[in-house]
């Protein structure tokens, strides 16, 4: 993270392993696989309405 | 001198024992611009020469730009874990030390064995979503 500065800025990184799911489903730390799942069907939801 | 150890590479030797299909290591370097890609390479290059199923391809992130756009990679230093076949889009970018080593190990095996390890409901879910969705995972090195 902080050899990319200009990404940590860019998806407000302040904690890490942060993910980003798409450019707006996002989470801190580990989750259950149903839920990852969950945020991957949201960005693909999120990209249809775009 | 070589950057991984004798015996961190007789662990990753038996590791991987674990190879199924042969991974390739796509590594893009500019070695005045960044130095440290210049590490990442040697270090994928000594990984490759660990194992027949491993082969190792350094291009220069300038030079090399139907590389770079090919396996659209946007910054240095990259590493681009490809099956035989298959790209499954898996790029690991800055210098994978520490804890990000084994995450790089765990590409290669994931690549080699072209399987995710995900559930089976979690891959019937996954045939709906038709369109890519990048995925990024940013972390410190420890």
């Amino acid at each position: 993270m902080t050899g990319y500065p200009e990404l940590a800025q860019r998806y407000r990184i302040s904690s890490v392993p942060k993910t980003m799911v798409g450019e707006a489903q996002e989470f801190v730390g580990a989750l259950p696989e149903p839920t990852l799942l969950k945020h991957v069907q949201q960005a693909a939801g999120a990209n249809l309405i775009a | 001198m070589g950057l991984i150890s004798d015996d961190v590479a007789a662990q990753l030797k038996q590791e991987f024992g674990k190879l199924v299909n042969p991974v390739r290591l796509v590594v893009f370097f500019q070695a005045l611009a960044d130095p440290e890609s210049e590490q990442v390479k040697r270090l994928v290059e000594e990984l490759a020469a660990l194992d027949p199923k491993l082969s190792a391809e350094a291009c220069n992130f300038v030079l090399d730009k139907e590389r770079v756009d090919a396996l659209k990679i946007t910054r240095i230093p990259a590493i681009a874990v490809l099956g035989q076949d298959r790209d499954y889009g898996i790029r690991l970018y800055g210098l994978p030390s520490g804890y990000e080593f084994g995450s790089l190990i765990d590409a290669i095996l994931d690549v080699s064995s072209g399987d995710s390890g995900l559930a089976a409901e979690t891959r019937e879910a996954l045939k709906a979503v038709t369109q890519p969705i990048h995925l990024q995972v940013f972390s410190t090195p420890t």
